[in-house]
């Protein structure tokens, strides 16, 4: 049994719809990651896959309930921490890819690497984390592609050069959000393999997916329902 | 780190940059190039009439004579011992005059006839400055009666002066070895290469050298005419072709002065109008348009005469005094010209009053009782002041002008954030806090001021540099009427500008620190936005 990463316990999460009614998306959702998993949610469209992935990712907060990583309790952090522990340890993956526009594709795989570093240290970063780029590119094969900016790319190099990215500060945990939701059927293929080769490599990884098929190939497969989450047979 | 790359990245990839860099670009130029131009306009007023009449004034009224005026001289320059430069007394009077142009061209102006000792005069204020002949032709102005020099073919078939000027013109390129307004006046006009307008010797001049064997034959004619020196305005034009202000009289051209006869009590009388033949000998610039354009100088000791203001014999067998209208004082450098006023005026009226009372006629006791004594500043006032005030108009309009890039730089970064909206949740999902997504909106800001600044002040800076050429071209490319600065309503022939580097900096700063505190607002929203929701829509 591998060590636990990342824990839910009970997580509600509920949207004010205004004139008093409440939409209730995350009932208590209780949930465990462990450590180098592949682990895969699914669920019919609009029940709250990608509200508990960002809860998870520390990009959104739940309204009761607790995010435990690695024994931090990480509501009890201030938020400049979790803004920290953000940038340090989860990657996120999005369906629409999520690329700066004004940035070549080298920048924005450098970016992270950008904000992890004050201003001071940067310059003495800079060299070691322009070769972590290039390292990160080549595994997902755009090396040739550095100086191209997001719109001259494709949908699937792009949401390569998106998984690039999420690995760049080398993340605990990867969040994938319909990685291939917005791609041909080939095309998910190929970013799905590269997702498998990374799980290889040990990459804890979290995938939200609707396509039962994608779910498939995961270690695990939960299936949020309800605003509960139950083991999919 | 990555707020500066950013800013960097959005300030050069997105057009909407170039928008707010234009806007506080024109801003800063903007005022700069109006709080150059009033600094030019109010130091070049300030300077130029500081030069007009020297440090402390005396005058009962513009036209009103008093006598004794060589005795309070003496008694100030004797009572302020090495304080006093020079001190002159001019006589003023109006007049009319016609100039006797070889062309015929028939031009009355109506004119403000000062007497001046022209010597004496020279050292009480910066007149010397402004004399076009005697700058290129050093000692040669006097107002003594002279004829005209002209021209002529030596020997050798050269072009010669009269060797009073030759030798002038050499000893001023000895001292200015190198001057480029020397030769870019010389060969303007005549056939000579050297500045001014000369005549040449006509077939008279010639027989009598040849039957004399004299020189001088040739290098003056006409009989000797008192001297006059006129408001250049009077005597040059601005040719479009070269350039450069031509003199339209050749040196020496007769003018005729016909001169109202006023009483002591500066009435005019109308029963008789004299009729005077001056030779034009040189011509005077003071930089102020007004006094070049009706100014004019003839011998103080010549006018005063033609004025009756001389020592004249009364009916009693007993003479009066001559008479002055102004005298003007001349203190030495940085001296503190305020105090110096204080004890004029106290050696006056305490002094010297009392004592010549006696032999005063009621009427100049009462006048001489209100004798003004002013320094330079407080003679020149009333134009001095109506400048220093637009100083404050032009700082009202530097507010409201930081003001309005305060709210372009607010509107457009606010544009900025809601288009960056997504970015900003993805940077966040990145892990940048809230208060580093408000940076890189600063850093941006702080980036399209500084940009803007130095472009805008370059551009500002370059205008106000070329400003008059850039006047002349569009007043003679495209329309005579777009000339904005024209001499008749200002009191300067060219738009004064000084661009000083303390504003220059100020100026930057401000546009710099309005751009950042535009940007305030959106950096802020910037900050609040909720990465989910902004993730989460398209
Ligand atoms: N900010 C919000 N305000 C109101 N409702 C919201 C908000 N965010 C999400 N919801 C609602 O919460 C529900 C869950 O949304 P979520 O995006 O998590 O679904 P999902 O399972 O990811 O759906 P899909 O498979 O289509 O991506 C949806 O019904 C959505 O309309
Ligand atoms: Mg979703």
């Amino acid at each position: 049994m591998s060590e636990m990463i990342l824990q839910a316990e009970r997580v509600t999460r509920s949207f004010d719809l205004g004139a008093g009614s409440k939409l209730e998306v995350l009932r208590g959702v209780s949930l465990q990651v462990r450590q180098g998993e592949l682990l895969a949610i699914t669920g019919p469209s609009g029940c709250g896959k990608s509200t508990l992935l960002h809860i998870l990712g520390l990009l959104d907060l739940p309204n009761s309930g607790q995010v435990i990583y690695q024994g931090q309790r990480v509501l009890d952090l201030s938020s400049h921490q979790r803004d920290q522990l953000r940038c340090r340890s989860f990657g996120f993956v999005f369906q629409l890819y999520h690329l700066l526009p004004e940035l070549n594709v080298l920048d924005n795989v450098l970016f992270p690497q950008m904000i992890l570093f004050h201003s001071s240290s940067w310059w003495s970063q800079r060299g070691p984390a322009r070769r972590r780029a290039l390292d990160v590119l080549e595994r997902v094969g755009l090396q040739q592609r550095l100086r191209h900016r997001p719109n001259q790319l494709s949908g699937g190099e792009r949401q390569r050069v998106a998984i690039a990215r999420a690995l760049m500060n080398q993340p605990a945990v990867l969040l994938a959000d319909e990685p291939t939701g917005n791609l041909d059927k080939q095309t998910g293929q190929e970013v799905l393999r590269l997702l498998h080769e990374l799980h290889r490599s040990g990459q804890t990884l979290l995938l939200v997916t609707h396509d039962a098929e994608v779910a498939q190939s995961a270690d695990r497969v939960l299936r949020l329902e309800e605003g509960q989450l139950i083991p999919a047979v | 780190m990555y707020k500066w790359f950013l800013a960097y990245q959005y300030l050069i990839k997105r057009r909407i940059a170039y928008f707010a860099v234009a806007a506080v670009g024109l801003c800063a130029a903007m005022v700069l190039v109006v709080h150059s131009v009033m600094n030019g306009f109010v130091d070049t007023l300030k300077n130029s009439s500081r030069k007009l009449l020297g440090d402390v004034i005396l005058e009962v009224g513009s036209t009103e004579s008093f006598p004794f005026y060589d005795e309070f001289i003496e008694l100030v320059k004797k009572e302020l011992p090495g304080q006093i430069q020079a001190a002159s007394p001019v006589v003023m009077n109006y007049g009319l005059i016609k100039i006797l142009d070889p062309f015929d061209r028939d031009r009355v102006n109506t004119v403000l006839v000062n007497g001046i000792r022209l010597e004496e005069y020279k050292k009480v204020n910066g007149f010397s400055e402004g004399l076009y002949y005697d700058h290129y032709y050093p000692g040669t102005t006097t107002l003594a009666p002279t004829s005209q020099p002209t021209w002529y073919y030596d020997l050798n078939d050269l072009r010669r002066l009269p060797e009073q000027y030759e030798s002038a013109l050499a000893r001023y390129r000895e001292v200015h070895p190198q001057d480029s307004t020397l030769e870019k006046e010389s060969g303007l006009l005549g056939p000579g290469n050297w500045p001014g307008l000369f005549e040449p010797a006509n077939n008279q001049q010639i027989e009598r050298f040849l039957d004399s064997g004299d020189r001088r034959a040739l290098e003056y004619r006409d009989q000797p005419l008192p001297g006059v020196i006129l408001g250049v305005e009077m005597v040059h034009y601005f040719d479009s072709k070269q350039k450069a202000y031509l003199r339209m009289y050749p040196l020496g051209t007769k003018v005729r002065l016909m001169l109202l006869s006023m009483t002591t009590a500066g009435d005019v009388t109308a029963d008789k109008v004299d009729t005077h033949v001056l030779r034009y000998v040189d011509d005077s610039r003071t930089k102020v348009y007004e006094i070049d354009k009706q100014a004019l100088y003839c011998d103080f000791d010549w006018l005063q005469e033609k004025l009756r203001l001389d020592r004249l014999e009364r009916l009693d067998g007993t003479f009066s005094p001559p008479r002055a209208m102004q005298i003007q004082i001349k203190l030495i450098p940085d001296a503190d010209y305020h105090a110096a006023r204080d004890i004029i005026e106290k050696l006056f009226m305490e002094r010297f009053l009392p004592q010549i009372a006696p032999q005063l006629e009621h009427r100049d006791l009462v006048n001489m009782q209100y004798m003004q004594i002013r320094t330079w500043e407080e003679r020149n006032q009333s134009f001095i002041l109506a400048v220093e005030k637009e100083r404050i108009l032009v700082l009202i309009l530097f507010a409201i002008v930081s003001l309005v890039a305060v709210f372009l730089i607010g509107c457009i970064f606010y544009m900025i954030v809601q288009q960056k909206r997504r970015d900003i949740g993805i940077i966040k999902s990145m892990g940048a806090s809230s208060r580093g997504v408000a940076g890189i909106f600063l850093s941006y800001a702080l980036a399209v001021g500084t940009v803007g600044a130095v472009f805008g002040l370059s551009v500002g800076a370059l205008f106000v540099r070329y400003i008059n050429e850039f006047q002349d071209f569009i007043a003679t490319q495209i329309h005579p009427g777009l000339r904005v600065w024209s001499p008749e309503t200002y009191s300067f022939d060219k738009i004064p500008s000084v661009v000083r580097w303390e504003d220059v900096l100020i100026i930057g700063a401000v546009a710099v620190l309005a751009s950042v505190i535009g940007s305030l607002l959106p950096a802020m929203k910037a900050a609040k936005v909720w990465p989910v929701d902004a993730i989460r829509y398209e």
